[in-house]
């Protein structure tokens, strides 16, 4: 479980997060949801460490991230996989290269144990016909799928995956969906998904949390947000004319 | 004189180096596996070591050729100073000032803007962000290979810059009949002492250090697209000249006076 608490990060004098505070339950997809420039992704990479909040804290099952020091947070982000935007992929490995380099770095597998892990990740993620592929030559949902598999190489703990479907097409959007999905029921994660793709809050959002401005306006199942009453929430669940005819019809 | 204050001030140059001096200290850490680290450090030494060979080997050669054929136009026209000087002239500019601050003049071309363009690219596509949130030291991982790699085998390429600096002049000065096998021999081995080499390979040592380290700081701080990329890299470039220039004479003032 994470737990974050009066979360607050500006810039220049602009406060992009105001007083955050929500808790992410493990064995849960949790979706962080709001426009572009709303602060989803500043609040995840405090989350993560990669941004140091101006005050509030990050608990990870009740250890405080945000106050510890250094070595400390490099043991809890070993615990930590995360899928970015644009994968983040090591350019001068190759897929299964990718999938290791944890194990490499923090494991003390055997050569045959390393490679079965591998084997069973990019099996996990349906890549299993291309390991000796570089990133440059495979296509966008391969590399969103070869950083998910990245991301549980180490079984982590925490899972969090920034727009994991933005730029790909319908079908694989969904499929990325069912397996961050699948992944957090089978190893029991606490993963955070920032997204602001309505399909994938109707498909796997179990918990959602909508940012307006930097603030946190609304907090609710995923089912239950075609319900909500927040004018900013309402306009942005059905701003597509599709969700619109579908918010009519029923 | 407001507009080169209002430019100083936008330089942020104490910013800048605090901010260089928080990287080495983040650098110089013990490496999560030596293994890896031993792999990366031999992968460094073939791509900045191994691939500037044949740079490094041409232009010795000519520079060579052309520093001798100088010298030697200069005392063939006067009957005072002997032949054998065309030699010692030349091994003393290679050894001292070509081989050594011109070579990282280069280098510092090739190496340092490979090294912050490589960075900079990881930087603004996440891999380094990639590398935080997996728990590893991104400076030390990424960086420390790069400067020790660099520091390792630049020596190398620095000896083999003399070698074949000597080699092209004696090539061109001895076999077109300017000077003779024995004068230029004669010229090349006199008053030679080992702390001139000592003296070339501290000069050597610290430029690969501050090429290393300013390319990595410049890379390792990108921010934004492709555009600032090639920008950190161009100021790589830039700022490791200037303090191979300030180092060279800082150097030489304290181990020749």
């Amino acid at each position: 479980m994470i737990e974050i608490k009066n979360i607050v990060k500006g810039f220049e004098g602009r406060d992009v997060i105001k007083d955050v505070s929500a808790v992410f339950e493990s064995g849960k997809v949790n979706m962080v949801i709001g426009r572009s420039g709303s602060g989803k992704t500043v609040l995840l990479k405090c989350i993560v460490g990669l941004i140091q909040p101006d005050s509030g804290s990050v608990l990870y099952d009740g250890r405080n991230f945000t106050s510890s020091p250094e070595n400390e947070k490099m043991l809890v982000r070993r615990e930590i996989g995360k899928v970015f935007q644009m994968g983040a992929l090591f350019d001068s490995m190759t897929v299964a290269e990718n999938v290791r380099f944890p194990l490499d770095m923090f494991s003390n597998m055997t050569e045959s144990e390393k490679k079965d892990r591998v084997e069973f990740c990019l099996e996990k993620v349906n890549l299993s016909h291309a390991p000796n592929l570089y990133p440059a030559e495979i296509s966008g949902g391969m590399k969103k799928r070869t950083a998910i598999a990245r991301a549980i190489s180490l079984n982590p703990k925490y899972l969090f995956c920034d727009e994991p479907n933005s730029g790909l097409d319908p079908e694989t959007s969904i499929l990325i969906d069912n397996l961050v999905h699948d992944l957090t029921h089978e190893f029991n994660m606490t993963t955070v998904i920032i997204s602001h793709d309505m399909n994938s809050v109707f498909e796997i959002g179990e918990n959602v949390m909508f940012l307006y401005q930097g603030e946190k306006v609304w907090e609710g199942k995923g089912r239950e947000i075609a319900q909500a009453d927040h004018p900013a929430l309402k306009e942005f669940v059905f701003a597509s004319a599709l969700m619109k005819k579908l918010h009519n019809i029923s | 004189m407001k507009l080169f204050l209002r430019k100083f001030k936008r330089l942020n140059i104490f910013e800048q180096i605090g901010q260089y001096f928080l990287l080495l200290k983040k650098t110089f850490n013990r490496p999560v596996k030596f293994a890896i680290f031993r792999k990366q450090m031999v992968h460094e030494i073939d791509q900045i070591g191994i691939g500037s060979l044949p740079l490094v080997g041409i232009i010795s050669v000519f520079m060579g050729a052309v520093i001798s054929l100088q010298f030697a136009a200069d005392i063939m026209s006067t009957q005072l100073i002997p032949k054998y000087t065309v030699g010692y002239a030349s091994r003393q500019s290679i050894i001292y000032e070509f081989s050594t601050t011109v070579v990282a003049l280069i280098l510092a071309g090739k190496v340092g803007s490979s090294i912050a363009s490589e960075l900079g690219s990881m930087r603004i596509t996440e891999q380094i962000d990639a590398l935080e949130i997996m728990g590893i030291n991104s400076a030390s991982f990424l960086i420390l290979p790069k400067i020790l790699g660099f520091m390792f085998i630049n020596p190398f390429l620095v000896l083999l810059s003399m070698i074949m600096g000597i080699s092209g002049a004696y090539v061109t000065v001895v076999s077109t009949g300017m000077i003779s096998n024995e004068d230029f021999m004669y010229g090349v081995q006199m008053d030679f002492e080992t702390f001139d080499l000592v003296y070339a390979m501290v000069k050597t040592v610290v430029f690969s250090f501050l090429i290393s380290s300013i390319s990595s700081f410049m890379g390792y701080h990108t921010e934004g697209g492709s555009l600032e990329v090639g920008k950190a890299s161009t100021r790589a470039v830039v700022y490791s000249i200037f303090s191979i220039l300030a180092a060279n004479l800082i150097i030489t003032y304290l181990m020749l006076l």
